[in-house]
Parts: structure tokens; sequence; C-alpha cells
């Protein structure tokens, strides 16, 4: 992806947008730029206003030079540059040397800096553009070219010094030749960087002056002396002093440069602020360090709709209040009063004493199982089951119970829910009450209490029950009786019942329990929601149960088949005009539903929702 | 690079721990069944301090919303009044001491047998409204199984059919093998489950412990 990179903190931006999103920056130019050539960095060729100069605008020695440059740059280095083919004026100090002689060696003229290198300041990094640029043109003369040509003493003093001057020695050896001239034409380091600038500027200076019949102690002798001296400057420096002389006219201003102030970024209330390099400022960052999702706008359309949905859940919903009473409401409570006088007048007026004729296995296994019990027998009793529960369990373990207690049992309860003990003193008190026996506690049961750690503390329990509940819950010994004097373990118990409502809780006995108390010896009574989990177990091959009764049902079913009517059967006509009014209700509330949803057609996609 | 020894040590306790108790269910080594034994006990008594200290917790917390006025401060007081008088009478006066099952009888059995009862109309009222709503196949499909289920869990009216209730009725077909064939799916679900949690955490790949 194409991005524009910030000239300001780096980053990178979409190319469409005009400020840095994170320093506000500003990545496009307040101003257009003319089009720049590609080699853009190339002072030399342009105008200071970055546009190409007119040819007109140029000064003649400026143009001489470029064509020579170009010259240069378009010839090979091998062949030098042919000053006898053209014609040049000289200076004056110049020719008297010898008209005769002043072409004859130019290749090893001693680097002279041209005026114009003044003005450039950075000579380090320019050097090679100063030294292309600085090559004589074929129509000046190489000041050095000419020293064969004129005496010793007729050299300026500054030149003398130059360290240029060792040429003759050079000359005297063809090394020294073949070095001058390697180094003049290859580009190498050419000898005049070596000379110093101070001397440069102050000795070049005092020598064009001097050459030119100037001087610099006042500006009224200089003008004079500018003058007097004016014919005999050569054709280039005349160029220059009458465009000097020229009535200074105001440059047009640059068209709505010098207007435009910043107002973004960092950069904020400046002027004439300098865009930045379009080399820099557009460039192609790498894909793998651009940290932008990467997604379609189908993608984030759907970011966005999940992101609003996630919003929504935050909002409050408003709730419209209710304008009178619904007839929901009264459906409510209609339903409430049918089954609540189904259940009372089946539990008053007992109107069907018939009871459940069918056979249940499980059940048979149960009673089988505790039949098989010898008298005073140690049964350990689990009751785990809650409180709202109560009275379905108590339903269903009523018979069981009732069975254990006629064979005369010993009942040692224990419970993994905080208030299973509570559950077993009352269950063993309703049973020995309504049955008749007369039960007593740590004569004919004991209660141990709550086990903490639920799956954790089952199997420490099975393994040591005597360690781990030492005392019932009224703080008495509760391993004193001779019954289970020789329990040392739950695996040591004649029979173990299980009483529980819920799946999971009654999975977990089952599964801790498995290797240390024998399936034989297993039965639950569950309630009718956890039957067809355990029902699993009850009829895997193996068998990991001896017995199942489950819910009012198979508490009804063990009484009569037990021949000793409890709370099963009691319950039995108030749980059946329940369940056969609770279907009625259904059917005919389906059925008015129904109706009402297809005269209000238009209520059905708020109903919808709200399924 | 910020190091600290806790995920480490408690990583490697989790892991050792299970291990022995993992290897001492099965292998009958004296030492390893003593480890077990030791570690399962530590796991029961830790198990009863959680529970302790849920119930300060609680306390706490009604205490500190109670002291800032947050929430209605009668349940509070309901809250402070209730545990005040059950941890009294029952420390007092014993678990099974008239007193203490007079307060389980007259108030946390009504309450909680209320809200069975609660559940049972408010499930009524839900299936008489539930095929207008659930206009779909599923729909029909369970009011159907609930309807049958509640027929043949109990004689209508007295009235025994063979179809819905006894050993040879639909419901006990239903039950015995479609129901039985999902539960046991299920329980194989729950128990490959297990197997993959507890090899996590005896890897150390997952901490639920922290760390």
């Amino acid at each position: 992806m194409e991005t524009r990179r910030c000239p300001m903190c780096g980053q990178p931006n979409p190319p469409e947008v005009e400020t840095c999103v994170y320093c506000q920056a500003r990545l496009k130019p307040l101003w257009e730029e003319e089009e720049t050539s590609p080699e853009g960095l190339d002072f030399f060729s342009s105008s200071p206003a970055g546009g190409v100069a007119d040819d007109q605008e140029i000064p003649e020695w400026l143009r001489s030079l470029r064509t020579g440059g170009e010259k240069a740059e378009e010839e090979p280095e091998e062949s030098p540059p042919d000053f006898e083919a053209e014609e040049f004026e000289l200076p004056e100090w110049m020719l008297e040397g010898g008209e005769e002689e002043k072409h004859e060696t130019s290749e090893e003229a001693p680097p002279v800096v041209p005026p114009f290198v003044e003005s450039v300041e950075d000579e380090e990094t320019v050097s090679e553009e100063i030294w292309e640029e600085s090559q004589p043109p074929e129509s000046l003369p190489m000041p050095g070219s000419l020293e064969e040509g004129m005496e010793e003493e007729e050299f300026p003093k500054w030149l003398e010094s130059l360290p240029g001057q060792e040429w003759e020695e050079w000359q005297e050896t063809g090394e020294a030749e073949a070095k001058v001239e390697e180094e003049l034409y290859t580009g190498a380091v050419p000898p005049f960087i070596s000379v110093d600038e101070s001397l440069l500027e102050e000795v070049g200076e005092e020598w064009l002056n001097e050459t030119a019949g100037l001087s610099t102690e006042g500006q009224p002798e200089e003008t004079k002396a500018v003058e007097e001296a004016g014919e005999e400057l050569p054709a280039w420096l005349s160029e220059i002093q009458r465009e000097e002389k020229k009535p200074e006219t105001p440059l047009p201003p640059t068209p709505s440069v010098e207007k435009k102030v910043e107002t973004a970024g960092p950069l904020y209330g400046l002027r004439d602020i300098l865009p930045a390099e379009p080399l820099v400022a557009q460039q192609k960052a790498p894909v793998n360090v651009i940290a932008q999702l990467m997604v379609s706008e189908k993608q984030q359309a759907q970011a966005d709709l999940f992101l609003q949905l996630i919003q929504q859940e935050g909002m409050p919903k408003p709730i419209s209040p209710s304008k009178g009473v619904k007839p929901q409401v009264l459906w409510r409570v209609l339903l409430f009063l049918v089954l609540f006088a189904a259940a009372a007048g089946g539990l008053l007026f007992n109107p069907f004493p018939s009871p459940p004729q069918e056979l249940n296995v499980g059940v048979f296994d149960t009673m089988q199982a505790i039949s098989q019990l010898s008298p005073r027998a140690a049964t350990l009793v689990i009751v785990d089951y809650e409180a709202g529960d109560f009275a379905e369990m108590q339903a269903t373990a009523y018979g069981l119970m009732d069975q254990l207690m006629v064979k005369g049992a010993y009942l040692v309860f224990v419970s993994t829910t905080s208030t299973g003990a509570l559950q077993a003193d009352r269950l063993v008190r309703e049973v020995s009450r309504l049955s008749g026996h007369k039960y007593m506690e740590l004569t004919d049961w004991v209660n141990l209490g709550y086990i903490p750690g639920g799956a954790a503390g089952i199997p420490i329990f099975a393994l040591s029950p005597r360690s781990v509940l030492p005392f019932s819950i009224d703080g008495q010994p509760a391993w004193s009786a001779a019954e289970i004097a020789s329990v040392q373990k739950v695996g040591d118990f004649s029979l173990v019942v299980l009483l529980s409502e819920n799946s999971n809780r009654a999975r977990m006995w089952i599964e801790q329990l498995q290797r240390q108390v024998d399936a034989n010896k297993l039965i639950l009574g569950v309630s009718a929601q956890a039957e067809p989990v355990m029902r699993a177990y009850y009829e895997a091959t193996p068998r990991q149960l001896q017995g199942l009764v489950s819910g009012l049902n198979g508490g009804a079913i063990f009484e009569t088949q037990a021949g000793r009517p409890g709370i099963a059967l009691q319950y039995w006509n108030a749980y059946s005009l329940t369940v056969t009014s609770g279907v009625i209700l259904i059917l005919m509330g389906s059925f008015i539903n129904i109706l009402i949803a297809l005269v209000r057609p238009s209520s059905r996609p708020e109903r919808g929702k709200r399924a | 690079m910020r190091m600290t020894l806790r995920a480490p040590v408690s990583t490697a306790i989790a892991v050792l721990s299970g291990v022995i108790v993992l290897v001492g269910y099965f292998v009958e080594i004296p030492i390893l069944t003593s480890l077990r034994m030791v570690f399962l006990r530590w796991a029961f008594i830790l198990s009863a301090v959680a529970l302790v200290m849920g119930v300060l917790n609680m306390v706490f917390t009604h205490w500190r919303q109670m002291r800032q006025g947050q929430g209605n401060a009668f349940y509070h007081l309901a809250f402070f009044g209730g545990l005040v008088v059950t941890v009294v009478v029952a420390g007092w006066f014993g678990i099974s001491h008239p007193f203490s099952r007079w307060i389980y009888d007259a108030v946390l059995l009504p309450v909680e047998a209320s809200l069975m009862v609660v559940l049972a109309v408010t499930l009524t009222y839900a299936l008489t409204r539930l095929f207008p709503i659930q206009r779909s196949g599923f729909g029909l499909v369970f009011l159907a199984v609930v309807l049958l289920a509640l027929l043949s869990s109990a004689p209508i009216l007295g009235k025994q059919f063979a179809l819905l209730f006894g050993h040879d009725s639909l419901l006990n077909y239903l039950s015995r093998v479609a129901g039985v064939a999902g539960v046991r799916g299920i329980l194989l679900g729950v128990a490959l489950g297990s197997i993959a949690t507890g090899l996590r955490i005896l890897m150390g790949s997952d901490r639920p412990y922290g760390g």
C-alpha cells in the first residue's frame, strides 16, 4: 500500500491526507512546486527559484562555463580541451608573457580557483560538482598554462606560494607529468583543493582587483578605477559590471509563496515553509512495517456492526410502562389457581384411589438388595439434595427408608451439601414417625454431617471415614456403635444408598465410589430429572448400580410393591391431578396464543425478537 | 525480562501433586498411597476453610455495602439477623436441637419449596407461549416431548393407558433408547473433556491456580 511518510515524525500516513495524523505536520506543501528535472539537486543548472533560468538571463561567462562543463562531461577524459581551437581573451598581465606561447601547455596548468566557486558554501558536499563545473571552458585561458612564456619575476607573489608551483620539478621526470595529467583529467582530487582557503580568499580578491586596476580603499576610487579599466576588462567581466550597474528592479513576488502561513502541525504560524522533499515525503514504506489492519470494506462493516452490538449491550433498554392489567397477567394467575386447586384437591379428597400398577425393574432390584440385608446391618445413606427438592425426594425415598428400618439397618448419614445434615435428620425422623418406627439417634442411626471438598473429599472419606468424620453433628463420637465397629472404609458397609436430585452430584459419587464399593451394594434414589443420566449407569454392562428408584412415580411403585403406603402414594392423586391439569392448560394456552398471534400478525416480529 | 518464581513453583507443585495422586490411584505402592492420602486430606481441609472464608466474605460484602449505602438496607439487616440467629442457635444448642430444626423446617424449607412452586407455574406459562413464539419444527418437537413426558409420568385422571404409562409405554421406550443413548454420548464427552483437562493441568499448559 502506498503511503506518505511524514517528514517530521516519520510515521506512514494515507496518501490522501494533507496533514500527518500523528503530529499534524503538513504533508502536502502549501504551494505546488514546478516540475523539476530528475536531477533536481543540480543547483548549478537551475535558477534560485527552482525553475530553469532563461538563457538570456545567464551571463555569458556562466553560459560558457556550462557549455564547457557539459562538453567536458561528454568528451572522454583522455582528450583534454583544445584551447587552441577557440579564441578567448586574456587579462593584460596574462598577455604579457607572449602571445605566441599562451596556447602551449594548458594541460599542466596549476589550478586556480574561479571566482564563482567562492559562492559555494559547502565545498565538501559538492566538491565534485565544483570541480566539474570549474573546469575551464575552451574559450577561457588557463592561467597556469602561461607560465612557460612568462618570466618568474612577473608572476604574482601569491601565485608563487601555491603548491602547484612544484610543476617544474615534476616536469623533469616523466612520472610527474603522468601524475599531473592523470589527476587533472580523470577527476581526481584537483591540486587547487589543497590551496589554503584563507590565502585564496584574500589573495584572489586582491589579485582580481589589481588585475582590474581597482582599489579597495574607497568606493569612489573603486568606481573610478573600474570605469578607467573598463576597456581592459574581458568581455565576461564587463558583462558582470554592466549587470551590476543596472538599477535594481524589484523581483516579481513569488506567487502566493510569501503569503502562505503554515496553519497546522508543529510549524504552525511560520511563513514560507519549504515543502518536504518529494522523495522523502512520498516513499513506499515496507509492507511488513505498516501497522495497519488489512481488511476489506465488508470486513470493516462487519467489525463496525459487531462493535455497535457490543456497545448496545451495555446500554440500558427502556422498559415500556405497562398500561393496565394485561391478559397475560390474568393468564398467569389463572394457571397458578388451577394448579394449586388440583394439588390441594388431590391431596385432600383423594379422588382416584388406584395405585400405580406397573412393574419397575429398578424398584424390584432395590427391594431385593434391601431384603438381603442382615438385621442391624451397617448402611451408609448419602443425602445429597437441596431443601427445594425435599418433597419429591422424601416421597421417593420414603419406601426405601421404610424398608431399611423394617430390616433394622443401622443408618449412617453423610452429605456433601451444606444443608444435607439437616435434610437427613428430617428425613429419618419423618419416616420413623410416619411408618411407626422408633429409630433413635446414635442407637439406630448417626449423622456424620458434611463432607467438604466435593469430588476431592469423597475418596478420602471412602478410604478412611473414621478419620475424616470422627464425630456426629452433635459432637458425639460417631463410631462407637457396635454395628459400625468393623467399618474402616466405605466398602465395609453392607449397603450404600445414594439420595440425590442432581445428576452431576450423583455421578460424582458413583465414579468416586466405584473402586471402593461393589456395584451390588450401591442403590440410588434420585429425582425424575436425574433419572435419564442415572439410567445409563444402571443399564450398563456390567451394572454399576444395584437398584434405581426415580421420582415420585418410582416411590409410589416401591410403596405399592412393598405393601406399605407412604408419602408417595399420599401425593399420588395430587400429582396425577396436577400433571393432568398442567397438560390441559398447556394445550389450551398454546391454542389461545396461536389464535391471538393469527389475529394480531403485527405482534409477531416483536415476539420473535424476544424469543 | 521479568522473572518470577511463582509460576514455576506453583506449576511444579500442581503437577507433582497430580501425578502422585493419579499414580497412587492406579498403582498400589504404599508410599504413593500414603502421599495420596496426605494430599487428599489437605484438599479436604482447605475446602472446609474455603467454606468458612466464603461466609466471611459474604459478611464483609454486606457490611461494606451497608456502610456505603448500596442496596436495600433491609436485606443487609435480614442477612445479618439470620446469620447471627442461626449461628447462635446451632452453635449453642446443636444442629439436631429442636430450635435448629425449627429454623430449617419453618424458614429454609418453605422458602426453597416456594421457589420450586414458582418455577412450576412459570414453566407452565412459558409452555403455553412457546409455540406461538417459536414457530419452528424444533419448537413443535419440544412441546410434543414435554406433553408426552407429563402424560406418561402420571395417570390421566387416575387412568393408566398402556401406551403412555407402564413398562411397555412409549415414554419408557424413549427413555431407555433415545434418552440413554443421548446421555451416554454426553457422559463420554464429559469423560474425554475431563481427561483432556487433567492432562493439560498435569502438563502445566493449563494453570487454573494462576501463575
